[in-house]
């Protein structure tokens, strides 16, 4: 049976982000992805207009009532985007009816890289020291100097735009130009500035599409609805950008529709994983001298929960406990939106696949009385379309002519807060239930702990306070968040760290109990941050990668 | 730039390829392939019963008329209510919605002796101005009760959604200001803008 140099389980960010860098050093690679091909020029729909479609963009509510129950719960998953999410009824999971944790998933060649929300975002040491410095969670094996240069690698790749503001919290990407804040933005980011000094920075948000073009990929257009597709690779994903790169190389065998059951386990190493075919259902067995998990976090933690054998009874590579456990994702959606009066002869051009930034201020030179960590705000400011029609009175031409107008300026900002590690915000294996495949699935228990729900008060109401001190009129504020999973950012359950005791990965994403196996997705983060994690994802994923060639090259795998 | 600036910008780029041979040009025929192979599918009504869809096409042109642009009907706005009635609510929702016009109807008849579609033009304005008033008194209600933003469960259901009224005009707003003649000639929208401004200077093109 053939040996691969290499065996890549997963094509989203982390898998694509795998596949290029290990064939691109030469390894025979093999990249598998459980989802089907993705032909951009035949799948991407982002330029069909709304009256091409039967329901206008509106979703299908029967359709996704019978097959995306949970699915339907992500904005993106409309009536053009919804083919890009799985079926619940193929890819169950078990939840306890009173603790919802609400599961997205894309299973297609570039995964949920191709509807992702492309918010962009470093780490610093305020999140890599903080469970040392407050004691919540285990000290995470790394510090920002040894991921400073892979954030720079990725992002000179990916292309990130975003502007300068030399923040110990946030420190600046290598970055392409900044998408301008509107008229209202600006007003705002010049109110907080006078009201909190720089305690308090609105920043035109950090994205990974394109101000200009780059790297042989055109500069965004703005035609808006991004999570369609991008037919001009404008946006970083998977399917623009690394696995375009990887398949250069001529060193990547890409299998789609290869659903991987467990990893297979012989004389202390992981000798490949097993296969069942998407469509044929056939058992298929693959052989690598080294195994990469970027399946995303739930699954990649799930292969190895269904890879349990007599040396690793609880799951492979699992002898310290922690896999499946310290389930983590981002409280999200509490906030305030306000409106402006004023900017009336002022307007946008263009769909600004972007919004602003509010980084974190909280627990970062003091500390709050109630609650440790902290949250940054996203939104934006626009004005009133059509849609405000539903909520005025008025009908006849006079309406009809108001409406295609813009209305008020409105802007909305919303938090991100980060979640503490807890060891019974959980996944295990159900005993009963089995996918479409026959392949055992997920039990999923999470829940918010006070940590997050008080941070989630504090955020509304600071949000409506800088609002207030912006001069904003008719302000609402929300401080009741979404239920955990919504926020698409799981992580945590195949953590990092520096004790095997206490952790599965050492600080190259590399099992302590089973030196050639990796996990480069979010299963390794430590503690949560707050920022949108996928850029550290790929940070992380490129220098695992570096260190795998590294310990090759010396026949150390 | 104008829409007519931003296809000039578009044709010229069109000379270069862009990544993988993609060109505007290209990008522009996937809309155009999908909305003619729309055109010649069938419109005929599958839920609503002659009677309804005069109603409806009466009181949706009265909410958008056509002017110097088209109005409900010319952008087949209850041909699309139809669709959403047969293929898209649930039954409850459908329901009430027939329900709704029904009334309309047995209101005018009370009213003024024919069905809303048979009522002459100032007629169906009093009836259309008495309902949006109704739905303007919800709407005034519902934005004046306690809003609790610390507990979802202790905020009041909305009142005004329940009235047919709201949902005609809901339904024909989306049916409009989404269909072709909706967005291109009266929202005048970019579907490639090319370009983000910030700030630009709002000027009234018509």
């Amino acid at each position: 049976m053939k040996v691969y140099d290499a065996i890549v389980v997963g094509t989203g960010i982390t898998g694509g982000w795998a596949a290029k860098e290990l064939s691109e050093s030469g390894l025979d690679t093999l990249v598998l992805e459980a989802g089907p091909m993705i032909v951009p020029e035949r799948d991407y729909v982002e330029h069909v207009p709304p009256f091409a479609k039967r329901f206008r963009g509106l979703r299908d509510r029967r359709k996704q009532s019978e097959r995306q129950a949970i699915q339907k719960e992500c904005y993106a998953c409309d009536e053009s985007a919804e083919k890009f999410f799985v079926d619940d009824v193929d890819n169950p999971y078990v939840q306890p009816d009173d603790k919802p944790f609400v599961w997205i998933r894309g299973r297609q060649v570039g995964g949920k890289s191709i509807m992702w929300a492309r918010q962009s975002y470093r780490l610093s040491d305020v999140d890599f020291g903080a469970p040392a410095r407050d004691g919540f969670g285990i000290d995470w094996p790394l510090r920002y100097a040894d991921l400073q240069p892979w954030y720079d690698y990725v992002e000179r790749f990916a292309g990130i735009s975003g502007q300068a503001e030399g923040l110990e919290q946030l420190p600046d990407s290598q970055f392409l130009p900044a998408m301008p804040l509107n008229c209202v933005e600006e007003h705002v980011r010049a109110a907080l500035g006078q009201a909190w000094g720089g305690k308090r920075v609105l920043t035109p948000g950090r994205t990974a599409v394109l101000t200009q073009d780059h790297n042989g990929r055109a500069a965004c257009h703005y035609c808006g609805p991004c999570h369609r597709g991008c037919i001009t690779k404008s946006y970083f994903s998977s399917l623009n950008a690394t696995l375009p790169a990887a398949a250069a190389t001529g060193k990547m065998t890409l299998r789609p529709d290869s659903v991987v059951r467990h990893v297979t386990y012989a004389d202390g190493k992981a000798s490949g994983v097993l296969v069942i075919d998407r469509q044929s259902g056939e058992s298929i067995e693959f052989r690598g001298r080294v195994v990469v998990l970027g399946a995303a976090a739930l699954e990649s933690s799930r292969i190895l929960l269904n890879s349990a054998n007599s040396t690793f009874p609880e799951g492979l590579a699992n002898s310290s406990g922690a896999l499946g456990r310290y389930l983590m994702d981002h409280t999200m959606s509490v906030g305030a939106s306000g409106v402006f009066d004023g900017w009336a002869d002022r307007a946008t051009t263009g769909h600004r696949p972007n919004g602003i930034y509010i980084p974190r201020f909280r627990n970062i030179s003091d500390q709050h009385p109630d609650f440790v960590r902290g949250y940054g705000y996203q939104g934006s400011a626009s004005r009133l379309d059509w849609n405000r029609g539903m909520s005025e009175a008025g009908f006849g031409a006079d309406f009809k002519r108001a409406m295609s107008r813009p209305g008020t300026w409105r802007m909305n900002i919303g938090a991100w807060g980060e979640c503490l590690p807890y060891a019974d915000n959980r996944a295990v294996l159900d005993p009963d239930v089995v996918d479409a495949w026959g392949i055992p699935v997920l039990r999923i228990q999470m829940h918010w702990r006070d940590n997050e729900l008080v941070m989630q008060r504090d955020a509304a109401e600071q949000a409506a306070e800088m609002l207030e001190a912006a001069g904003a009129k008719d302000i609402r504020m929300n401080a009741v968040g979404t239920p955990p999973g919504l926020c698409i950012h799981e992580m945590g359950t195949t953590r990092m760290g520096r004790d095997p005791e206490t952790s599965l990965l050492n600080g190259y994403n590399q099992c302590h109990d089973v030196e050639n196996l990796f996990v480069v997705d979010g299963g390794a983060m430590t503690s949560s941050a707050c920022q949108n994690p996928s850029l550290t994802y790929m940070a992380l994923t490129a220098r695992a990668c570096n260190h795998i060639v590294e310990r090759l090259k010396r026949f150390e795998l | 730039m104008n829409r007519r600036d931003a296809l000039q910008a578009f044709a010229a780029a069109a000379a270069t390829p862009l990544v993988g041979g993609v060109t505007f040009d290209h990008v522009l025929e996937m809309g155009r392939t999908v909305r003619q192979t729309m055109a010649t599918a069938p419109t005929a009504l599958r839920t609503l019963t002659p009677a309804q869809a005069q109603a409806m096409q009466a009181l949706a042109e009265i909410i958008i008329p056509a002017t110097d642009t088209p109005g409900a009907n010319d952008a087949g706005v209850t041909e699309f209510i139809d669709t959403l009635l047969t293929d898209w609510m649930p039954d409850d929702e459908r329901d009430s919605f027939l329900v709704g016009i029904d009334d309309l109807d047995r209101r005018a008849q009370a009213s003024f002796g024919s069905p809303f579609a048979k009522c002459s033009e100032s007629e169906q304005l009093r009836t259309t101005t008495s309902m949006d008033a109704e739905v303007a008194e919800l709407l005034a209600l519902d934005r004046a009760a306690p809003y609790d933003p610390y507990d979802a469960g202790n905020r009041p259901r909305s009142r005004a959604p329940r009235h047919f009224f709201y949902q005609m005009k809901r339904w024909t707003l989306v049916g409009y200001f989404t269909s072709e003649v909706g967005m291109t000639e009266e929202l005048q929208h970019d579907f490639l803008p090319g370009e983000w401004d910030p700030c630009r200077v709002l000027e009234d093109s018509r």
